[in-house]
């Protein structure tokens, strides 16, 4: 492939991806009375702030932020450290049958969501666990692992060997092994996974408007569901500037730690 | 969910939260009579000993809706209520439809279950009613009743084996909207007979402008035009179809369909991905002529701009046949209360309230809707006339509401895909009456059970 | 998932040195210091609490909701029926219909979101101030939440929406249509909506994937005088074995549960047209309270989505063998 048409393959690639991003924008900041029902393709007036207060109020965003931000960075973290410390079992510890201790945590996330909601309501009803933050956390950071310790457990199968050998001739105890060599050295992929689950939790509908009904502890998403109801009467302007608005933490995840961690996995494989 | 819950039991086995009838019927009659602090003294020991449980505290009971627009008016009306019956509501609303139905479903019988319920009115409350998981309000609906605060023919929505088991909490019609600005533009009034209806589409197709609203986008819009057209041109099968008396087959249901084809032929119809809150808009800038849906959707156009009266105004869709008793289709929503929820006693008095007018009113104007309670003064122009209009007409209910929900769940596909290809009507309804006959048997059997 | 793991057979017409031994896992060592380790069960504790939280909170209510599906139930009261609901599954026209669009589903995100991902890794890979840039804008979508996506591509795909706009505008009246009224242009529509959303993490882990490649690698094979596509094929593509398999991983799995852009944008319809399994599960449980009938459709799915990842993973995956 000649350089041009690479450079024309990229150019092409990059306009198709922002057309859409460009319809979000300028939509988002039509005022809702100016609204014709149908696509804008040029800005029509500036109201994006009246937009995502609006939004903010009608869906009651304030609250479900919080939460939401809890969620995702504890569960995010617990499920990160969970699923290293499986791995390291699977990968560096003697454990019987490794292959099926892989299999069932990692089937966690192969089943579909969708499954696990009814009974799922059903235990914590009689555990009281619905309707708490507690409960959301729980699962949030159990659904989490499935996916992070594959990534992590790829990860560690490149990690020599020897590394955990001769820290062990050194009389390292396997704890310190652990949190010394392996999580330090593993720093990147241990980013990329926090940063894809902290996006899962975020994101998830499901979970938060099945197992919680009290505003303080509805995730963000469960609140900006309540825009594109039947009943909401809130304009697609004020929809689009909502889902904008809710997607800026993930946004900023990815812009702040993108570059940090690709720069951390590219010092670790040199 | 999944097999391993028993059937709820008969709510005297739950000592925490019953307490025996005649208690209940004291405290009825006191409520009557007495003013907040009365009743509050009466209960107040075991309200307490009920709130502290899971539920809210004294003198507040949950209210579940799915229906985040509520809170709002729901707040106004605890205000009211807190005034005339000494109770607060407190609104917790879960923003999805589907996980609304199924967390009230799952947990009727736990006591996790909300005190109070905002449900469907129709086969969709007796669904729930026939667990045995809400209350019986008859009584507080005959002293409502007697006492003037709701409409008597709404009753038949709200029963099951006699019983009312919901209180009406709104009262919507089912309108078409449109702009009279754009109306007078092309010399046309608010049509008044079925020909002004029609007469109103040609004309506005002719200058360029799409007539008609229809939509399968989010899938129960299917079912308007198919309630609108057969229920003005006959309400009395419409009535019985949905009442499983009579056929989807019936040459009635086909001439319904084929008027609806014969609208698209004209290309009368927005392609059938426009959602309401689109169309809203899009009628209030003159794109689309005229939007069917409930008044409740006056709500959406208020946020697209529109000033009621100028460019937004709604009219109950002319007979078809002049002959036919008029008609026009309503929506209302249930308040009901649950069997096992923590604070049922406070609940029960919520419900005793919840008519009274100052609490309708406040509940109605918080909403901009209609009100079940003749007394509550209509909250906009565009409601004022609507109600007006509606006065003397039949009330039937909507079709969501109408017949088997699982039967309801199917049709609205079928009528989808009958929009899609208006004139697949013949075999669509054969689809749905095989569907009906199913599910009606299957209703009918739990019934006698 | 960040280093070159391509095994000897892979690598096979150019020779390549490696830092890692192929050996691998780390249990090769595990004969002679199990002593040390903590004994052959010292890796056990490590794993409970994982083990613990996902067996608990996922795989104990998965194995519930199958035994549901031996019964009929209607959210509250419910009664063993065996295998009817299977067989009726077996009946079921729509389920038919559902299933091809799972596998619709399945082929074309194999086919765009892991194509395209890889290309423009590619191709973005040696351009110097652009292509991070490119990179960028493609991954930006990713952090967006389905709903929302859902709710700005029925923005572009509704028939007076942006797509159809601009075909008009560009003369190509013909082609604008009513994207997510008719099958298959409303499965095949949004399974571009979701490339556009999943594109840009495979294009991340694929840059993640061509950077990790040791330049020795590239140089040896320079030498032998590969270029252009035999490069590609006989070095770059070997080399990011370890993160094709994580990409195509995911996309197996995530494009079997499809759910969120389809039920944003058609909760299946029109007249359930565009349901897969996870749609067809999610309406009979929740919307019908076919409680039984929904797990067995559930079930359907989990088996294929096992099946899938388990024959793939089971040969792809590093260390994967013992």
């Amino acid at each position: 492939m000649g350089r041009h048409m690479r450079n024309l393959f990229v150019a092409g690639c990059v306009l198709l991806w922002l057309l859409p991003l460009y319809i979000l924008i300028v939509n988002s900041l039509t005022p809702p009375e100016e609204f014709t029902g149908s696509v804008d393709w040029t800005p029509q007036g500036f109201a994006f702030f009246d937009n995502v207060k609006a939004a903010w109020t009608d869906a009651g965003i304030g609250d479900g932020f919080a939460s939401s931000m809890l969620y995702a960075v504890v569960c995010g973290g617990v499920a990160v450290v969970v699923a290293a410390m499986a791995a390291f079992a699977v990968i560096v510890l003697p454990i019987p049958r490794p292959a099926l201790w892989f299999w069932v945590i990692f089937s966690g996330t192969l089943f579909p969501l969708q499954m696990f909601l009814a009974p799922l309501f059903g235990m914590y009803a009689d555990a009281n666990l619905y309707d708490t933050r507690l409960g959301l956390m729980l699962v949030y950071a159990a659904w989490a692992i499935p996916f992070a310790f594959f990534l992590i457990r790829n990860q560690m199968t490149t990690m020599p060997p020897e590394i955990t050998e001769a820290a062990m001739l050194d009389g390292a105890s396997m704890r310190r092994i652990f949190w010394r060599i392996h999580v330090p050295l593993m720093r990147s992929g241990l980013g990329a996974a926090f940063i894809f689950q902290f996006t899962a939790v975020w994101n998830d509908l499901l979970f938060g408007i099945t197992l919680s009904r009290s505003p303080e502890v509805q995730p963000v998403m469960a609140a900006l569901n309540s825009l594109t109801q039947a009943y909401s009467t809130a304009g697609p302007p004020v929809v689009l500037a909502g889902a904008f608005i809710v997607s800026l933490p993930t946004l900023l995840v990815f812009l702040v730690f993108r570059g940090l961690f690709l720069r951390g996995i590219t010092a670790s494989a040199r | 969910m999944s097999g391993r819950h028993p059937p709820i039991p008969p709510p005297t086995t739950d000592p925490g939260t019953t307490t025996p009838r005649t208690q209940h019927v004291d405290r009825r009659t006191l409520l009557r009579v007495s003013a907040a602090g009365a009743v509050a003294t009466a209960a107040g020991g075991l309200a307490t000993a009920c709130g502290s449980a899971a539920g809210q505290g004294p003198g507040k009971v949950a209210i579940h809706g799915d229906n985040a627009t509520w809170e709002a008016p729901l707040q106004a009306a605890g205000k009211a209520l807190k005034a005339t019956a000494g109770l607060q509501l407190v609104p917790e609303v879960i923003p999805s439809l589907e996980s609304f139905e199924q967390i009230v479903k799952s947990s009727l019988r736990t006591n996790k279950t909300p005190d109070l319920l905002k449900y469907w009115s129709g086969y969709r409350l007796r669904d729930l009613a026939r667990t045995g998981g809400i209350e019986d309000l008859s009584e507080q609906w005959e002293s409502a009743e007697s006492q003037g605060w709701v409409d008597p023919s709404l009753r038949e929505a709200f029963t099951y084996g006699g019983r009312v088991y919901g209180l009406p909490m709104n009262l919507a019609y089912w309108v078409i909207f449109y702009n009279p600005e754009v109306f007078a533009e092309h010399r046309l009034k608010k049509p008044e007979t079925w020909d002004d209806f029609l007469t109103a589409c040609t004309r506005l197709k002719d200058n360029g402008i799409t007539p008609l609203h229809g939509t399968t986008a989010g899938r129960w819009p299917a079912f308007i035009w198919f309630q609108e057209i057969l229920s003005r041109q006959d309400p009395q099968f419409y009535d019985d179809l949905m009442n499983g008396r009579e056929r989807y087959t019936d040459p009635r249901a086909e001439r319904a369909l084929r008027t609806i084809a014969g609208f698209f032929d004209k290309n009368w119809f927005t392609s059938m991905d426009v959602d309401h809150n689109n169309a809203a808009a899009a009628v209030v800038h003159g794109d689309i002529g005229m939007v069917a849906c409930g008044t409740w959707l006056g709500g959406v156009f208020a946020g697209a701009g529109a000033k009621p009266g100028k460019t937004v105004d709604a009219f109950v869709l002319p007979m078809a046949d002049p002959a036919a008793r008029p008609c026009v289709i309503f929506e209302s929503s249930a308040f009901a209360v649950t069997v096992k929820g923590p604070d049922r006693e406070e609940a029960l008095k919520a419900a005793g309230g919840w008519l009274h007018p100052e609490v309708a009113t406040a509940f109605a104007h918080g909403l901009s809707d209609g009100s079940p309670n003749p007394m509550v003064k209509p909250a906009n122009a565009v409601i004022d006339g609507v109600t007006r209009q509606s006065e003397d007409l039949w009330l039937l209910n909507r079709f969501w509401e109408q017949g088997p929900p699982e039967l309801v769940e199917s049709t609205v596909d079928d009528l989808a895909g009958m929009l899609i290809e208006p004139h697949s009507y013949r075999s669509g309804l054969r689809t749905m009456q095989e569907r009906a006959d199913e599910a009606w048997k299957v209703w009918r059997e739990a019934e006698k059970s | 998932m960040t280093d070159t793991v391509g095994t000897a057979e892979a690598a096979k017409p150019v020779r390549v040195r490696r830092r890692i031994p192929v050996r691998s896992p780390h249990q090769a060592s595990r004969g002679t210091s199990t002593g040390r380790m903590g004994g052959p069960f010292a890796g056990i504790p490590w794993a409970l609490p994982a083990l613990a939280l996902v067996g608990v909170l996922l795989v104990y209510p998965f194995l519930r909701s199958i035994y549901g599906s031996f019964f009929e139930d209607n959210g509250f009261t419910s009664s063993f029926t065996g295998i009817d609901n299977y067989t009726r599954l077996a009946e079921d026209p729509i389920f038919g219909r559902s299933l091809l669009n799972t596998f619709m589903w399945v082929a074309g995100t194999l086919l765009l979101p892991v194509v395209a991902g890889l290309a423009i890794a590619v191709a973005t890979h040696r351009m110097r101030r652009f292509g991070g840039l490119a990179q960028l804008v493609i991954v930006l979508p990713f952090a967006i939440s389905g709903a929302a996506t859902a709710s700005l591509w029925r923005f572009m795909l509704t028939t007076d929406g942006a797509v159809n706009q601009v075909l008009r505008g560009i003369g190509l009246d013909s082609w604008a249509q009513g994207w997510l009224l008719e099958w298959p242009q409303n499965t095949i529509s949004m399974i571009v909506a979701s490339t556009w959303q999943a594109t840009g993490l495979n294009v991340v882990l694929f840059a993640i994937g061509l950077r990790a490649i040791p330049r020795e690698t590239i140089e040896a094979a320079e030498l032998d005088g590969a270029t252009g596509w035999r490069m590609f094929r006989h070095i770059t593509l070997p080399q990011l074995r370890a993160v094709t398999v994580v990409v195509v991983g995911m996309a197996i799995v995530n494009s079997l549960k499809a759910f969120d852009m389809i039920w944003v944008l058609t909760q299946g319809g029109p007249s359930r047209s565009s349901e897969t399994l996870a749609l067809t599960m999610y309406r009979e449980a929740f919307r019908l309270f076919h409680v039984g009938y929904g797990s067995a459709v559930a079930l359907v799915l989990s088996v294929i989505v096992v099946a899938s990842s388990w024959l793939y993973l089971r040969r792809q995956m590093p260390g994967a063998k013992d």
